[in-house]
């Protein structure tokens, strides 16, 4: 089952979608592509969303925001002690994102694995992710595939859709919209309103544009033996010339960290106000020195090229080896469009591997 | 802070394991100038009855408002009164907490981490080294050991300090030292007046003593100083690579192997660790 939205009934279907959903989507701000909540109330309709352009941002936040608060606390004190209450955020409402592109939901995949498959799972993410569905735009020649996408290496784009419940791929003056998991078989049924029906001809006319970014992209950037960064990289690993040069130009600014899709690190810290506070949970990044300074004043990781090399290492070893051979790498360029240095992530996977073929 | 939109935590780790328990310092004692142990009760009965843990595991304590830092539990498992930390000065929590009295509460998450794998000691000669605040993982380890004494074969303890001052549990050892089925040894790197026991650094000490590596298990923790020496030491009087176990310590937060920070290669210290054999460590990325 297809759907066809014609363009001129995106804003309306998007508002629609708020019937049921807190919506998110792009949004031109600037010289970026932001992942915005919409809103659209009486009085002001939403941003108008932005398809064109490629988003500057990954959508993490919408499941992980920047800051958020783990848990709060009050205490009181009267004559027989003090008592502490602990508080837990609400469960999440349904939301959407729409508009996030493959390698950006690919991106979810990598956390999911970690944040809902793992050991422990984290509560906060794991609910927020199950009350999302996620509306994948396809990329396509002219709406954002460039020099510094690479999501072919892991065949994030095209007709691989780790994560993604629905996938719209501009076709014919609008887009053609097919739910690619039953959450999103579920969700299209409840907002067909504005649609039309898909059909074969769309559907092919679809593919084709699919496979023309694909194409463009195996072009320009051919990938290198992904199965042997593992070991590469391990054998590499004292090798401390070849990773001093591949991170002398690196700020370790965590611009590429926080960009990425897949980069999930968090410290937590604790604010206050008279007998009330709350334990909150940010982002943080791996290139940060104080990262892995210990109390003791020791820090294992006390150069930024050791930093730099726990990051790939850490997409390109370490996340493959405990998550069947998959990179943690979506190949979505954000780091390499965005580092002030102009540091390429597939630069250095190249010279690794050509380290260790010598 | 708001607490509106927000409710009622269950407090129960298994559900969400970013909340402590809450509780209460029922005793505080001053080990060294450095050092303070504590212990603590959790408030709420059940999570109380459930909190299980085994020798080597760790909890995070937290002032509410300040932070969390990690400790290991360093009562036995077989204590039901209380869990001990203790905690040595070293930044803002660590110093909070030793500015906590009895009756004042805290946050206690876990217990996390692997804990020893105490099976394959069963029947083998235990040698435990402990140095300064290492001491706190041996001392549970050692206590469920004299909980479970016909387990093992000889059991030995080589314990140093800096000075007779900074030697944690003192008023424990004496009845340590006296046990006719325990081999205690203690150390201080300089001399001090009036100190009957050894003279020496560790390693040192270590070497003359020289436990013999047949049947045996050496358990090392201390700072990362002393335990490479120790290692040393042990790999020479023919210790293999799987007996030696040793404790790492790595920056930690979130504890539970989510938020990236304790990693070595592949290995989490927080869920896989603290606890490592050598033959571990020696699989592991050089990065200590
Ligand atoms: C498995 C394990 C078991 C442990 N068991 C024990 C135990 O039983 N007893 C014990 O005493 N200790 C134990 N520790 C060590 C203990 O966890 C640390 O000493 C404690 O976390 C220090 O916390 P703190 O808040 O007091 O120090 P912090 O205030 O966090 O800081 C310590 C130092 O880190 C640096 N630092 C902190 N934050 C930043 C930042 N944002 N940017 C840059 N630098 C920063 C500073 O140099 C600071 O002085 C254990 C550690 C581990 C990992
Ligand atoms: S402390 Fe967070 S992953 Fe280990």
């Amino acid at each position: 089952m297809s759907y066809f939205l014609p363009h001129d009934r995106l804003e309306s279907w998007l508002d629609d979608l708020e019937r049921t959903h807190r919506v998110f989507a792009p949004t031109a701000e600037g010289r970026g592509v932001v992942f915005r909540r919409r809103k659209p109330t009486a009085e002001s309709p939403a941003a108008p969303v932005c398809l064109e352009r490629r988003p500057t941002e990954s959508a993490r936040h919408v499941l992980f925001p920047r800051s958020e608060v783990l848990l709060a606390f009050r205490s009181a004190h009267d004559e027989s002690g003090t008592r502490v209450e602990v508080f837990e955020q609400e469960a999440p409402a349904p939301q959407v994102i729409v508009g996030l592109r493959a390698c950006d939901a690919k991106g979810f995949a990598v956390m999911d694995r970690v944040y809902m498959h793992g050991r422990y799972a984290d509560p906060l993410y794991t609910a927020r992710r199950k009350a999302t569905v996620m509306a994948v735009l396809a990329c396509v020649p002219g709406n954002g595939p460039d020099n510094a996408c690479f999501c072919h290496w892991f065949a994030s784009g095209h007709e691989e859709h780790d994560a993604a419940d629905i996938v719209l791929t501009p076709a014919s003056g609008g887009f053609l919209i097919a739910p690619v998991s039953d959450k999103g078989a579920e969700f299209m049924e409840s907002h067909a309103g504005y649609l039309e029906q898909g059909n074969e001809e769309l559907e092919n006319a679809a593919a084709a544009q699919r496979l023309a970014a694909r194409e463009f992209l195996e072009k320009h950037c051919p990938a290198p033996a992904l199965s042997k960064t593992e070991t590469a990289i391990m054998r590499q690993f004292g090798n401390s010339m070849l990773w001093e040069t591949i991170g002398e130009p690196c700020l370790a600014c965590g611009v590429c960290t926080h960009l990425c899709p897949s980069c999930y690190c968090f410290t937590i810290t604790d604010e206050t106000r008279g007998n009330a506070g709350a334990r909150i949970r940010s982002w943080d990044t791996c290139l940060n020195a104080g990262y892995t300074l210990e109390a003791s004043g020791h820090n294992p990781r006390a150069a930024k090229a050791q930093r730099l090399k726990n990051r790939i290492a850490h997409k390109f070893a370490y996340y493959p080896a405990l998550h069947m051979g998959k990179s943690s790498c979506v190949g979505c360029g954000k780091c390499i469009r965005s580092c002030p240095v102009g540091v390429d992530i597939r630069a250095a996977v190249f010279r690794v591997l050509a380290a260790d073929e010598e | 802070m708001n607490v509106t939109g927000m409710r009622p935590s269950a407090a129960d780790f298994s559900v969400n394991p970013f909340v402590p328990y809450v509780g209460t310092v029922l005793d505080v004692i001053e080990e060294t100038p450095a050092i303070k142990t504590f212990r603590v009760c959790l408030d709420e009965r059940e999570a109380w009855e459930r909190f299980t843990f085994i020798p080597g595991q760790v909890a995070q304590l937290s002032i509410f408002g300040v932070g969390e830092a990690t400790f290991v539990i360093n009562s036995p498992p077989s204590c039901r009164d209380y869990l001990q930390f203790s905690v040595m000065r070293a930044g803002e929590v660590t110093n909070r907490l030793h500015g906590l009295s009895v009756g004042d509460k805290v946050g206690v998450r876990g217990p996390l981490g692997n804990g020893f794998n105490v099976e394959p000691m069963k029947g083998k000669n235990i040698f435990f080294v402990g140095g300064g605040i290492g001491m706190a993982p041996l001392r549970t380890l050692f206590l469920h050991m004299l909980d479970h004494r016909n387990d093992f074969g000889a059991i030995s303890l080589l314990y140093g300090a800096r000075s007779p001052q900074d030697l944690s549990y003192s008023y424990e050892l004496p009845q340590w030292l006296e046990r006719a089925d325990l081999s205690v040894t203690l150390t201080i790197d300089r001399e001090a007046p009036d100190w009957p026991h050894r003279v020496g650094l560790i390693p040192h000490v270590l070497a003359d003593l020289a436990p013999s590596p047949d049947n045996a298990v050496a358990i090392v923790c201390g700072p990362p100083i002393m335990i490479r020496f120790t290692v040393e030491a042990l790999q020479k009087l023919g210790f293999g690579p799987h007996d030696i176990v040793t404790t790492l310590e790595r920056r930690m937060k979130c504890g539970i192997g989510l938020c990236g920070r304790c990693n070595i290669g592949t290995k989490y210290v927080c869920v896989d660790g603290p606890v490592f054999t050598l033959a571990e460590l020696q699989s592991l990325p050089d990065e200590l």
